[in-house]
């Protein structure tokens, strides 16, 4: 009954030297769904970590999100944004944050695309955080190009980011 | 500076690393809509199941599941989130009739669920349910939450529904289930 094998790794880039700000898989092809697993850091303090689909940076973006530091809890919603939303601030801090990334039916050409993340900055002070968003992508083009910024700053040397395809039966 | 990283199709990609994670079946809903969409003999070959969830709702409702086809208050749920205008959320119920898997609008905006349900074939213990849905459906009511639910039976699973609590799910929503392996 089972249709065999899937959840396949497709690429994995790990940054290196001190300018890249963002990382494009691109020409995406063959799968159902998508997951990004990432572990980042950035340079500096940014208020968003952030995600384009097809190089859209148009108005075409609205996302909500919560989070939570261990004592209080955070949430934010905006429409008209020119990126989806991974998490709320990203910190240059000693720890990395990772997110896992979820976009369901990418490649369909009929609906608007959701994306889904999880995001935990675990630190032992105060700036640890879990968070969730989703946000939503008004074009029913299928994704073709995934690209994630730390909204315009430098990610650290040894950021990484793997793109997993998975195929329906 | 930017990484641009060009990606083969899957044919020509890389090659899979797991061969644990494996597509049982798809279900899509074609013109005029459905009620529900409905996973049945499922097989006993797995350890756990995963369902990739996409509804697009004809109201607002809730979005719903249910194992078995038990429709007694077999079930209990919790969630944190954010839905509609305001603040953080949380909540449960137990002695319910399905799982909560999230709120939804009259939308043509998607609903994403994502779905794990462990140990589902194991006759000792009830099941588990978590899972994480979210979807900016307009900004009135945008959802986005982290849930957990309960089915109180120690019956293998070979069953699974998923439906929305009122209206139809619309044209091209659509759930993949999937069978994980293990060790």
């Amino acid at each position: 009954m089972a249709a065999g094998s899937t959840y396949t790794p497709i690429a994995t880039v790990t940054t290196s030297g001190s300018s890249t700000t963002e990382v494009t898989f691109s020409s995406i092809s063959g799968y159902t769904d998508l997951i990004c697993v990432a572990n980042v850091k950035p340079t500096a303090n940014i208020t968003a970590f952030q995600v384009r689909f097809n190089g859209d940076s148009g108005g075409n973006y609205s996302y909500v999100q919560y989070s939570g530091n261990g004592s209080s809890t955070a949430t934010t919603t905006d429409t008209g944004q020119t990126y989806a939303l991974a998490s709320g601030a990203l910190l240059n801090t000693t720890d990395p944050t990772v997110y896992i990334m979820y976009v369901n039916d990418y490649a369909n050409t009929t609906t608007y695309k959701t994306l889904i993340t999880r995001g935990n900055r675990p630190a032992d002070t105060s700036l640890a955080a879990v968070s969730e968003s989703a946000s939503i992508w008004l074009s029913t083009s299928a994704i073709t190009s995934y690209t994630l910024r730390a909204g315009g700053e430098v990610l650290v040397a040894g950021s990484t980011f793997t793109l997993y395809g998975i195929a329906a039966a | 500076m930017s990484l641009i990283l060009g990606i083969l199709a899957q044919s020509g990609g890389a090659a899979g690393a797991a061969n644990s994670y494996e597509s049982i079946a798809t279900v899509t809903v074609g013109s005029g809509g459905a009620s529900y969409i409905e996973f049945t003999s499922i097989p006993s070959t797995f350890e756990h199941l995963h369902i990739r969830y996409t509804s697009l709702n004809s109201t607002t409702t809730s979005s719903l599941m249910q194992v078995n086809a038990d429709t007694g208050s077999n079930y209990s749920y919790h969630y944190v989130g954010r839905a509609g205008a305001g603040s953080v959320v949380a909540g449960g119920a137990s002695s319910q009739s399905n799982i909560f898997l999230g709120n939804t609008q009259q939308s043509t905006i998607p609903l994403s669920h994502i779905i794990d349900i462990l140990d589902y074939k194991n006759t000792n213990k009830y099941k588990t349910v978590r899972l994480l849905s979210g979807g900016y459906q307009g900004a009135y009511a945008p959802w986005v939450g982290l849930l957990s639910g309960l089915w109180q039976n120690t019956n293998a699973i070979t069953s699974l529904k998923l439906y929305p609590a009122s209206g139809t799910l619309l044209e091209y929503s659509k759930a993949t289930l999937y069978g994980i392996k293990g060790v």
